[in-house]
């Protein structure tokens, strides 16, 4: 019973809540679970509430694994993730 | 009527009140020559060939969502029903529940609606009936409306009629109504780019028959949406229905609030939008004459008919993966899951 | 943040290339791989997108009590169609649940060993609403002041976070829960140890693991089964089950990531701390399986007059008449949700038991296994497309 997606904020609200903008609406989400929210951010949405951030470096390391070591025949170029995410 | 602001008993019972409604709103409205004379049967003239005749009954909430309104859809729903076996939609009944207390000036502008769809539609309301029921035992109005169209001869339109290798095209996108009023709902009430495409269709349905007379199967989409219609067409005969998911024309207010509500587009309401099998042959004739409409100007091929899997419709995704396409059972849902 | 696209997940290219790493993956074993899932997301996604058919014949997924609506207690459907026929209440819940039969029989409205549900209740009269969320339902409250709202709290530990969230904040004074919120993590101990269960790998859930994190599943593969936390996406689950198939060939069962963008390995410890502040774990019922301890979400403290059998104990006290029986006869849900039984197995599947005459939970939810199976058609053959 997960169904969430990734939003943009578009701005901060009262009562620990944000705008996102969903096609070519707008729904409110809660983000009382979520630390330091700025317009812009991804969040992962449940339900009408924001079950996490998407930080940029987690998206990033995240598309590596699944292309560099997901794809990668040698088991070796496991390590390949480790160092490029420094 | 200019009396009253709201809808009473006496609206429904068949006296003054009854009449006053009837000469002042409707037969003013309407404007049609057998209504006018307020006889109880409308004489209609008979041009002849075979005859189409639908009914169709509607209640809808909100009355008024964006892209149209009750009245717009009870015109259109009936004239599409019409349109779709090939027959050319001439006479309209309407019939009207009213609940007791419902505003004089909302129940105008559903009338204004109507007639302005029917002109579009060049069709006329030529009879009608009006009951009251007491506040609390109605949803506000509903109306029925029934249809008569004409069949010119020559044309052979039904799902007997459809031969795998028969290609499959929409009129344009596809869950536009379902999701647009869905928005307008107790809890959501958001203001989208999205309208409900709700129109009739017999318009683009003769510019579509004149340049591809051998169409075989044509059905509007309404509610259970193209998955409805696909599963109808090939429903125990020996062929299938193959759709594309990635060539189904979605406007993206439909892509993103069906995928926050976990609801599956394709299962979506429509109620300006025709989907028809097409001979080889008559492809691009039946996508040129769409795409030459107003009302068809995102058509596009959506599936092929096909031997196997005989009585089913599937979907081949965007992956070459293919999965069944559900005959759609309930109302749709807000999913969490 | 410009560098971060959802759609890269349904990427086309990267889907067809992470199915050829699964067909060369797969070559390297002689006997078929079972790979479980314990998230619902997981089975629907699967289905919707075909996601099975992309697989080479020797690796199968199977769907586990990742549903919540198919392991709710037949306990709280009851409270729940009880609680909707009381005049003075309005019944909020997510539209998942409304449709599943619970034990109270329905005599004579339908073939077989019907039960009621809580659209049932609503057709004889109850006030019964679809919401989206908890907020909504709260909202509805704070709208109706004469009315109590109850609002069925089912889900697993992504949904009762924002409950959690709601009632430390402060809800209406005439708003309550049914607290049918379950915890995953406790099921996932009893699985290996379950006779009969042969499964090398786990897709551990997404968004649940994004509240909990995932050290809580270091045990598993200790029991030989490799575990990759996944995504939904075609990518993400095609990423996951390649993970799977990885470890395996190498011969080192671990628990990886794939899903790193959403799940930390901690989870996300605010949302972890207000559960705690809200809700003591306690036993539940899992429906059909068994009495799991730890396994369930119960309001504490302050918060348990939030609670449907704190404000309605009274009503709750004189139940409906209710079957013995769990599931209807015949219904092999229990078995199906713990993946030792496929629903082609079951005898009342595809036959007393249909989408619009649902007999199991497994039928109501479109999460749930026998219902995915019948409507994407899984039980069948691979679809044969003859032009």
């Amino acid at each position: 019973m997960c169904l969430a997606i990734p939003y943009q904020v578009i701005d901060l609200q009262e009562n620990d809540s944000c705008r996102i903008r969903v096609g070519s609406g707008v729904q409110n989400c809660f983000i009382g679970l979520i630390d330091s929210v700025k317009p812009g951010d991804w969040l992962v949405v449940h339900a009408g509430f924001a079950v996490e951030k998407i930080s940029p470096e987690d998206a990033r390391e995240n598309l590596e694994l699944i292309n560099r070591y997901i794809f990668a025949k040698d088991p070796a170029d496991k390590d390949a993730k480790a160092e490029s995410s420094e | 009527m200019s009396r009253y602001e709201r809808i009473r008993m006496s609206h429904g019972s068949g006296g003054k009140l009854t009449l006053e409604l009837i000469e002042d709103l409707f037969a003013a409205t309407f404007a049609s020559a057998p209504l006018k004379e307020l006889c109880d049967a409308a004489v209609l003239d008979n041009p002849g060939g075979r005859l189409a005749f639908a009914t169709d009954s509607h209640s809808i909430k909100p009355l008024f969502f964006p892209g149209g309104d009750i009245g717009r859809l009870a015109v259109a729903g009936t004239v599409n029903d019409l349109s779709v076996m090939g027959a050319k939609p001439v006479y309209l009944s309407s019939a009207f529940i009213l609940e007791e207390g419902f505003p004089i000036a909302e129940l105008t502008k559903i009338v204004r609606s109507m007639k302005a769809t029917a002109d579009e539609a060049g069709i006329e309301i030529v009879t009608g009936d009006t009951k009251v029921v007491e506040k609390g035992k109605g949803d506000g109005i509903f109306i029925n409306t029934t249809g008569l169209g004409f069949i010119p001869d020559g044309l052979k339109i039904g799902p007997q009629h459809v031969r795998p290798g028969d290609v499959l095209l929409v009129s344009g996108s596809i869950g536009d109504h379902g999701i647009a009023v869905m928005s307008q709902r107790e809890g959501f009430e958001i203001t989208l780019e999205l309208k409900s495409d709700v129109a009739p269709l017999n318009g683009l349905i003769e510019t579509v028959l004149a340049a591809a007379p051998n169409i075989r199967f044509m059905r509007d989409v309404t509610r259970g949406g193209l998955a409805a219609v696909a599963n109808e067409m090939v429903m125990r005969k020996p062929f299938g229905v193959r759709i594309f998911d990635a060539k189904v024309p979605l406007h993206h207010d439909v892509v993103e609030y069906s995928e926050m509500l976990g609801i599956d587009p394709l299962l979506s309401a429509n109620e300006g939008k025709v989907v028809l099998a097409a001979p080889p042959n008559e492809v691009e004739a039946a996508l040129a004459a769409m795409h030459s409409h107003p009302l068809g100007q995102q058509a596009a091929i959506v599936g092929d008919v096909v031997k196997k899997p005989e009585g089913r419709a599937i979907v081949e995704t965007a992956y070459g993966s293919r999965r069944m396409l559900e005959m759609p059972i309930e109302e749709q849902l807000p999913r969490i899951c | 943040m410009k560098n971060f696209s959802p759609d890269i997940y349904k990427d086309p290219t990267l889907v067809a290339r992470l199915k050829q790493r699964i067909a060369e993956l797969a070559q390297e074993f002689k006997e078929p791989v079972k790979i479980m899932h314990i998230c619902g997301t997981h089975e629907h996604e699967m289905g919707r997108y075909g996601l099975r058919d992309l697989l080479p014949d020797n690796v199968e997924v199977l769907a586990g009590p990742g549903c919540p609506v198919c392991v709710c207690d037949t306990e709280y459907i009851d409270q729940a169609i009880q609680l909707a026929l009381s005049p003075e209440v309005i019944l909020t819940s997510f539209g998942d649940m409304l449709a599943v039969p619970g034990s109270i029989p329905l005599k004579g409205e339908r073939k077989g060993d019907v039960r009621m549900s809580l659209l049932d209740a609503k057709a004889r009269g109850g006030d019964v609403r679809a919401v989206y969320s908890v907020f909504d339902a709260a909202k509805l409250a704070q709208a109706n002041p004469k009315k109590q709202v109850v609002f069925f709290s089912a889900g697993f530990e992504t949904t009762v976070v924002a409950v959690a969230a709601l009632l430390k904040r402060g809800a209406p004074d005439n708003f309550f829960i049914i607290e049918a919120n379950y915890f995953t993590p406790p099921a996932t101990h009893l699985l290996p140890e379950l006779e009969g269960f042969d499964v090398n790998g786990f897709l551990l859930p997404g968004h649940a693991s994004a509240i909990t994190g995932i050290r809580i599943y270091e045990h598993l593969p200790d029991y030989g089964i490799a575990c990759a936390s996944a995504g939904f996406d075609p990518v993400d689950v095609l990423a996951g089950i390649a993970s799977v198939l990885r470890q395996l060939v190498e011969n080192k069962p671990g628990l990886e990531n794939t899903y790193g963008r959403v799940i930390q390995y901690d989870g996300n410890r605010k949302a972890l701390a207000e559960l705690d502040e809200v809700f003591a774990r306690s036993s539940k019922r899992w429906r059909g399986i068994a009495d799991i301890p730890e396994s369930g979400f119960q309001l504490k403290g302050k918060y348990r007059r939030y609670s449907t059998e704190e404000r309605f104990a009274e009503v709750l006290a004189d139940p409906p008449e209710r079957s013995v029986n769990e599931h209807p006869k015949g219904c092999r849900c229990a078995e199906i949700t713990l993946g030792l039984a496929r629903p082609d197995d079951c005898p009342v599947f595809d036959k007393l038991c249909t989408p619009d005459n649902p007999y199991g939970p497994c039928m109501v939810s479109h999460e749930g296994t026998c219902r995915a199976w019948y409507i994407y058609g899984m039980g069948k053959e691979r679809i044969h497309v003859e032009v």
